[in-house]
């Protein structure tokens, strides 16, 4: 499995702190999006092996976002980020194609078991 | 109608400190303190959880570190966040970080002399505080800088000399206030430049240092007797009030240790108001962002001998407190937006 990944959260915060966890550990971030419409273009164009998505955003949210990539591609792997306390929400993204999922903050090591686990399945 | 009073969350993972900050917060009858937190993950349960207006934080902790604390709070919960920081040389570059971060302020620790400067520590951190708390959170967004930012090219030889001079000061949301207008100022400004941030001693190294790799001019922390030069930047070292003097054909830099002036060592209404008995009507002064009206009085005796004055905008102000007070005195000749101060500064000289 190609161990490219598309980074998708509207906070740059989290997206460097993704892009630092995931190259020091052999993935290539291949792209970021700030939103869901922007992470469904994303992705037609860089067709990564894993994305990495923020549930909450502004305009095009990160569960609608699942729900149209999987449309696109019903293979997609995305694992979904999470704030505390937004545990039906990831419910509902998983309902809608997502396969795993991690609380944000991160740690690198939840992370990173997700994200292989998100390859290898 | 009774005030709100500022909820506060004290996250330390020291169980010590924890009771001191709560202890000197809690005796100043705004603030209610609601909780403490042990870490970092403890830190963004409870603010998830209590809702604080603000939250200190310790800047170095076990399990998550307060500028991961902070990079997610700022993300997910937003929050206006005070740094408690000890003073090493890491411990200051991390504080700078911090800023970038999205910090509202930073309050040096008390440390080994801890009752010698616990009055001191309690009087700024609780100012600090309650101007946290009337922050707009928007205007300290994650501020992304490269870990080692690729210094622009510094002019090879020394500029002409107008005979001029910019003096600047700033306060809450200066460091970042600086970056901007420092970096924007070009390689052969023919004038020095002389800065007053309010900050604790260690600090303004470490932040003359950060701005020397950004910016096209020198940067250095002023010692006393310096010889001012043309396109180099001179920041006053906290805990010392900077002025400048006339000595024969040149003009030195003198640092001195009169108790502060409204709070606050260096204190830039000293260091304008000899700005402007050497430099007359070619000097040119600018307010920055900050809490408090340090820099009025200065802008007056800029103006008086016929400088310039520029003062920010409130729009771009983190925090308008030091512009306000010195548009109040009518001696401002520009507003200006942040992005826009170096371009009023050059027009000028």
């Amino acid at each position: 499995m190609k161990k490219t990944i598309l980074v998708v959260d509207d906070a740059a915060f989290m997206r460097a702190t993704l892009k630092d966890i995931l190259g020091r550990n052999g993935y290539e971030v291949v792209g970021e999006a700030r939103n869901g419409a922007e992470a469904l273009t994303r992705y037609a164009e860089l067709k990564p092996g894993l994305v990495t998505m923020d549930i909450v955003m502004p305009e095009v949210s990160g569960i609608e976002a699942v729900r149209r990539i999987v449309e696109l591609d019903p293979q997609a792997r995305i694992i979904m980020c999470s704030a505390m306390g937004q545990q039906s929400l990831v419910v509902e993204a998983i309902q809608a194609g997502a396969r795993d999922f991690v609380i944000k903050p991160f740690q690198a090591a939840r992370v990173l078991d997700a994200v292989a686990r998100g390859l290898e399945a | 109608m009774v005030k709100e009073r500022i909820r506060v969350l004290v996250v330390d993972d020291s169980a010590l400190m924890r009771r001191v900050v709560w202890g000197l917060l809690e005796q100043d009858p705004e603030l209610l303190v609601v909780g403490s937190a042990v870490d970092g993950i403890d830190a963004v349960a409870k603010v998830h959880q209590l809702k604080p207006d603000v939250v200190t934080l310790d800047v170095e902790m076990p399990r998550m570190d307060g500028l991961q604390v902070l990079g997610y709070l700022m993300s997910e919960a937003p929050v206006a966040c005070v740094m408690l920081s000890a003073y090493t040389p890491r411990g200051a570059e991390t504080t700078l970080k911090a800023l970038d971060y999205g910090a509202a302020d930073f309050v040096q620790k008390p440390s080994g002399t801890i009752s010698l400067n616990l009055e001191r520590v309690q009087e700024e951190l609780i100012a600090k505080v309650k101007t946290a708390a009337g922050i707009d959170l928007k205007r300290l967004s994650f501020h992304s800088r490269p870990e080692e930012p690729k210094a622009p090219e510094k002019a090879a030889e020394e500029p002409r000399d107008n005979g001029g001079i910019v003096a600047i000061c700033s306060s809450t949301g200066g460091p970042r206030a600086l970056a901007e207008v420092l970096a924007g100022l070009p390689g052969n400004l023919a004038c020095p430049v002389a800065v007053v941030q309010h900050m604790s001693p260690g600090f303004t190294r470490s932040l003359a240092e950060r701005l020397d790799k950004e910016c096209r001019l020198r940067v250095q922390e002023a010692a006393q007797g310096d010889r001012l030069m043309p396109g180099r930047i001179w920041l006053a070292p906290g805990d010392f009030h900077m002025t400048l003097e006339r000595r024969g054909g040149d003009v030195v830099v003198a640092l001195d240790r009169r108790p502060p002036q409204l709070g606050v060592r260096p204190c830039a209404d000293l260091l304008f108001q000899s700005v402007a008995e050497a430099f007359g009507a070619k000097a040119v002064a600018v307010v920055l962002t900050g809490m408090g009206r340090d820099g009025a009085k200065g802008v007056k005796a800029i103006k008086a001998r016929g400088g310039r004055v520029i003062s920010q905008d409130e729009a771009t102000s983190v925090v308008y407190g030091m512009p306000r007070a010195a548009f109040a005195t009518g001696c401002v000749d520009k507003v200006a937006p942040l992005g826009a101060v170096a371009a009023s500064i050059v027009e000028w000289m």
